[in-house]
């Protein structure tokens, strides 16, 4: 097998290349196709004087340069704001400086970055537990990585290091590109086919009349068109599918040219195989970004003439040969050598940011329950601020669905007793009235009151949160107990 | 007539040629001009973070003078350095000293835990990795560079047109090639 990183690049982008070009060809004749089942059906006269019968290279050339113009138009519309459309509809952000993951993951896409020569990419966070990454470019040639909340709890840093650089090499090899510009071509049949079909549908439920004023001729003609379309939709489906595989494949090799760190990388694809890897509700049209699939189907793992045909990336066994190959090693040596990220008690008294709170801002704020100082401290990495008299912490509510995501904190006996407590409690049977709440606390930034309430709907951990500036109030413990329970939620022990 | 035809095509293609391997390794060494850029930058993004890295452990490491001197001192003599061999040399000596720095900082738990010294050993860890990363990228031009210009035929001109093999860049870790100290107590 030729197995070195260099080679696949090479076989791979040779594969690519000719499928791709046979894509594009094969547009401009589906084109042409449909403009000579047009012409048959309405007996339009040929305006050329080329050879007689179907085809006529003038007409050829038109029809070209129509299907060049609307498939240029298509791809610039649906491309331009790739970026922001796909962050915003992942909630999608831009790391925080002050939290020590983000900080960790801004610096290794940076790395990353000057291992690809200096290409500009900018980094988001998905505040999903799931693992997954995914790289996304646009028309003016911005391109993003993002990853989510759980990927970077749960992997070490060469192994973060690897994943980034699979990502990179999508954005460098201009995978992100292509695809787009496969997608908007034949996203037009894709549409011209939804039409038909609204028409037929909608006029099968009306009455007979219509149809008859329509015509045989043009309801033949639809048929055929619809068969065409059909036709050519298939083909590009299973053509784009294949073509997404061996772009994870070469992929996979171009990262580790660029990180050299074949293990790191089988490791991480391991872990993200064996994790749960969903980044909540996308469409279909977006699972060839991601690292592997967020399908949480079947298909993607099963192997198979069909499921080979129908899924967009490889099964995860497949790449991880190929690494382990690269590597010298195999499965059963990687399970064996791979550390789980260690676990530290939850600090009692975290340690104080000396140098990143010099903000101001933290000496006044107050805690809403006793009126002391509240001080600033790094809670699992991410920035939040506790009362160190009554031990309650204040958290901005996106810092608490990171925090949240995140496990490399365990809890003490008396935590985790009395989170098991509260679990045994009535409080399905007979939730607390939230609606006439007397002693509503005052929100520490703006003042405002509070509203108490669960955290979710599922667990029985109550807080405070105010509704203008979003910051959530914990007392003490209970950040820790929603912790302990979301985890165990996760891990379906409850 | 037919002759000078001939020889007039062969000067055309000949002269087609020469632009060709002119041009190809004109890029080719822009981009090791870039890779050695980017190094230069990461370097001394390391040696900007020293300063601050000295001061917050002097705080806390007040028997290990020596090793923060040294760490000092190598830093002084990579950022005078000019050629790629001293570069090499200057800034190995200084891998050295940091990472004796961090072995040493394991000793002092309080040293360990301060979240400034944590954020600089990200930072630090970073732009050591941005180092090898760069080093990579510019090892990698050259090795293509360097190719372009041994191989033939584009050899038998690449000397003529100002066109030499580049140096490459290492940056060998000290630490791999002592042998390990063992020891039974």
């Amino acid at each position: 097998m030729p197995y070195s990183f260099v080679e696949i690049e090479k076989e791979k982008t040779w594969v690519i290349s000719i499928v791709f070009a046979f894509l594009m060809v094969f547009y401009f004749l589906a084109a042409e196709l449909l403009w000579i089942v047009t012409r048959l059906f309405f007996n339009f006269p040929s305006s050329f004087t080329g050879p007689a019968g179907l085809f006529s290279p003038g007409e050829f050339v038109i029809v070209f340069a129509v299907a060049l113009v609307i498939a240029s138009l298509h791809w610039y519309y649906s491309t331009k704001n790739m970026i922001s459309d796909v962050t915003i509809l992942l909630d999608a952000r831009p790391p925080d400086p002050k939290d020590t993951y983000h900080k960790m993951f801004q610096n290794v896409v940076d790395e990353v970055s000057v291992a690809t020569g200096g290409r500009k990419i900018s980094c988001y966070v998905v505040p999903s537990s799931g693992m997954n990454a995914f790289a996304v470019s646009d028309f003016e040639g911005n391109s993003a990585i993002g990853v989510t909340e759980g990927l970077l709890s749960r992997l070490s840093r060469s192994q973060l290091e690897a994943v980034i650089g699979h990502e990179a090499a999508h954005i460098a090899s201009g995978d992100s590109f292509s695809t787009t510009v496969i997608c908007s071509l034949f996203g037009i049949y894709g549409a011209l086919l939804e039409g038909i079909n609204r028409i037929t549908l909608t006029r099968s439920g009306d009455s007979s009349e219509e149809r008859v004023s329509v015509g045989a001729r043009f309801g033949a003609y639809l048929l055929v068109v619809y068969l065409v379309l059909f036709v050519i939709k298939g083909a590009n489906y299973l053509l784009n599918m294949f073509i997404s595989r061996q772009r994870e494949y070469r992929a996979d090799a171009v990262a580790v040219r660029l990180t050299r760190d074949p293990v790191a990388f089988s490791e991480a694809l391991y872990l993200i195989s064996r994790g749960w890897r969903g980044v909540g509700v996308i469409p279909d049209s977006l699972s060839p970004i991601f690292i592997t699939s967020p399908d949480t189907g079947g298909l993607e793992e099963s192997e198979g003439i069909f499921s080979d045909l129908f899924s967009t990336h490889p099964p995860v066994r497949n790449r991880l040969k190929v690494l382990l190959g690269m590597a010298h090693s195999d499965l059963v040596s990687l399970k064996r050598n791979i550390r789980m990220p260690y676990k530290t008690v939850v600090e009692e008294e975290p340690v104080e940011l000396e140098g990143l709170s010099a903000s101001g801002e933290g000496g006044q704020l107050s805690c809403p329950k006793c009126g002391q100082g509240l001080s600033e401290i790094s809670y699992e990495g991410a920035p939040a601020m506790k009362c160190r008299f009554c031990g309650g912490v204040l958290a901005a509510s996106d810092v608490a669905s990171r925090v949240i995501a995140r496990e490399n904190y365990s809890f003490p006996g008396e935590i985790t007793e009395a989170a098991e407590a509260l679990m045994k409690s009535h409080w399905r049977e007979a939730p607390p009235n939230f609606f006439n709440v007397t002693d509503k606390l005052p929100c520490p930034k703006c003042g405002e009151a509070m509203e108490r309430g669960f955290f979710t709907y599922g667990l029985p951990v109550i807080i405070d949160k105010c509704l203008k500036c979003g910051n959530i109030w914990f007392d003490k413990g209970e950040l820790e107990m929603l912790q302990y329970l979301i985890e165990k939620s996760r891990n379906g022990e409850l | 007539m037919v002759i000078l035809f001939v020889i007039l095509v062969i000067v055309v293609v000949a002269a087609l040629w020469l632009i060709g391997v002119y041009n190809g390794l004109v890029q080719l060494k822009m981009r090791v001009k870039n890779g050695w850029a980017q190094i230069d930058v990461q370097l001394k993004r390391r040696h900007d973070l020293i300063p601050n890295l000295v001061e917050t452990a002097k705080g806390y490491m007040k028997f290990e003078r020596e090793t923060l001197e040294n760490v000092i001192k190598a830093r002084t003599q990579a950022t005078q350095a000019t050629t790629v061999k001293d570069k090499e040399g200057a800034e190995n000596m200084l891998t050295g000293a940091l990472r004796s720095l961090f072995a040493v900082a394991e000793k002092y738990p309080d040293l360990k835990a301060n979240q400034n010294m944590l954020a600089l050993q990200e930072e630090l860890t970073s732009t050591e990795n941005k180092i090898a990363f760069s080093r990579q990228y510019y090892n990698d031009e050259v090795t293509r560079f360097n190719t372009a210009v041994k191989t033939f035929p584009a050899n038998t001109v690449a000397p003529a047109l100002g066109f030499a093999p580049e140096e490459f860049f290492e940056l060998k870790d000290l630490a791999e090639r002592e042998p390990p100290k063992v020891s039974f107590t």
